[in-house]
């Protein structure tokens, strides 16, 4: 959202009046504007009708409560995790899910295939895709097979170390939250996100690397081939113009980084709330 | 707005209650933010739900240097862009999964108000209200992105400009100038919309924005 390429280099002064009386900003001059034509005056009750239907969203109250139960379950996790099954048994997030997770499993079995022709392609010295828009890195499709096998092995259980329903809730919406949150603060037994890239350690990203300085970063990002999410998407955060090349802590941060292919530039990104932490040009 | 301060203290140091008190305070608003960016159903739900979740894992590290409602907007704007971007790589068939209310095929809205006007052509005002709220999606689709997030944010969010601009990384100049032109360019969308799926409107409706030049 920071590129200006698509701004107006000004306003039209007849859209700006309208436009800072439907917000109460208005100044006198374009309240006198306004006032003084019917043509805008009715133009302004269009605009005000627009602003209350664009308000005019139902909420459905089973999502509601099935975002608040999966985030709760969360929070349960992080605060209290002896308490977790007892206070999340309700906890039930499957239904919301349940298009994601076919899609995700597909996405597995997609990877399986992609990992066997992939294979077979360099075995007989063929190259891959260079379409960094939906490459796998090779590592990464090497462990597709196993990706996609943990996929479908999360559809049916909670992990081992818990087998209450409440528990496998919180682990579902843990796993639902993969892509986008990746919290540093998320126990080892259900931190599932970004597992199957590069040097991103599935146990908790505890084998993330740790970098102190811009310049560490520029060095750390050099010959970094794009990676995916491991659903098949691009990483949380990174904008669309340009490419993610991993993760890692930066000045103890669990950020996203991102490179502009046209630049080089390289950006982390805080996996939280998605600031920019820190911006560095090759 | 409520002053969030002491329930955020209180999530912050691990009072469920609290925190459940944050996230309903909340969600109606983060959802209908989703609902307008994404332009879809389930993505919206799907968007909402990873901003809850993300709040609660990003609760610790808020330091109050904005607002809370600024701080939970910013987040469920991030999620519904990445739902978004997610939406883009996803197969067709995903979208047309009948369990989401959605009619199969149609690249839509999420409402599936669509098939229930069509079966029941004689409810013209009803009728009216679902094609208003069909032509406002699509209009809102086809806005780009840049326009159509600040308009939010501040339509629906209730953020003012200054909020805007930060949570969005740009100058308050850029946020008052996209509202500006996105609002003229959302309403020649709207009407655009209802022109072409009902001709017989055109008149029934205020039209007074005759000048060139209001798209972005």
């Amino acid at each position: 959202m920071t590129d200006d390429a698509h701004d107006p280099s000004a306003p039209d002064p007849h859209e700006s009046a309208l436009s800072a009386l439907v917000d109460g900003v208005a100044t006198a001059d374009e309240r006198a504007l306004v006032e003084g034509s019917p043509e805008l005056t009715a133009e302004l009750a269009g605009l005000h009708a627009q602003r209350a239907a664009l308000r005019d969203v139902p909420v459905p109250a089973a999502a509601r409560e099935a975002a608040i139960a999966a985030a709760l379950a969360v929070f349960d996790e992080l605060h209290a995790p002896a308490a977790a099954s007892a206070d999340v048994a309700g906890a039930r997030v499957f239904a919301l899910q349940r298009r994601r997770r076919q899609y995700r499993v597909l996405m597995g079995a997609a990877a399986a295939i992609v990992a066997v022709v992939g294979v077979g392609a360099l075995a007989i010295g063929g190259s891959g895709s260079d379409d960094s828009s939906t490459a796998i890195v090779a590592d990464e499709a090497a462990r597709a097979p196993e990706s996609a096998k943990t996929a479908g092995a999360d559809e049916l259980s909670a992990p081992a170390a818990t087998d209450a329903p409440a528990a496998e809730a919180a682990a579902e919406a843990a796993t639902e939250a993969a892509p986008d949150d990746a919290g540093d603060q998320a126990p080892a037994a259900t931190f599932t996100p970004l597992a199957t890239i590069g040097s991103i350690d599935a146990a908790g990203g505890a084998a993330l690397d740790s970098i102190e300085s811009a310049d560490e970063l520029l060095a750390w990002s050099q010959g970094r081939a794009v990676v995916l999410a491991a659903d098949g998407t691009t990483l949380a955060c990174v904008p669309a113009d340009t490419e993610a090349i991993g993760q890692v802590l930066f000045e103890g941060r669990q950020v996203v980084i991102a490179r502009d292919p046209a630049t080089g530039t390289i950006a982390a990104y805080d996996l939280v709330d998605c600031t920019l932490v820190v911006t560095v040009a090759p | 707005m409520v002053d969030d301060s002491d329930l955020v203290a209180a999530a912050a140091a691990g009072d469920r209650a609290a925190m459940d008190r944050l996230l309903r305070l909340h969600y109606d608003r983060v959802h209908a933010v989703c609902r307008r960016v994404t332009g879809h159903d389930a993505d919206a739900a799907d968007a909402a739900q990873e901003a809850m979740i993300s709040i609660v894992r990003g609760i610790a590290r808020f330091d109050g240097r904005s607002s809370f409602a600024t701080w939970v907007y910013r987040i469920a704007t991030n999620a519904s862009l990445d739902e978004l971007r997610r939406r883009r790589r996803r197969p067709l068939l995903a979208h047309g999964d009948p369990a989401d209310g959605e009619p199969g095929g149609h690249p839509g809205n999420g409402d599936g108000h669509g098939v229930a006007a069509a079966a029941d052509p004689d409810a013209g005002p009803r009728i009216d209200a679902v094609a208003d709220r069909l032509a406002l999606d699509q209009a809102l689709r086809e806005l780009p992105e840049d326009f159509r997030v600040p308009i939010v944010l501040r339509d629906v969010g209730d953020l003012d400009y200054a909020e805007i601009a930060e949570a969005l990384d740009i100058p308050v100049g850029t946020v008052k100038s996209r509202i500006a032109r996105g609002r003229a360019a959302l309403a020649q969308l709207v009407r655009a919309g209802l022109d072409d799926g009902d001709p017989d409107r055109r008149g029934n409706r205020a039209a007074p924005d005759e000048r060139p030049n209001h798209a972005p």
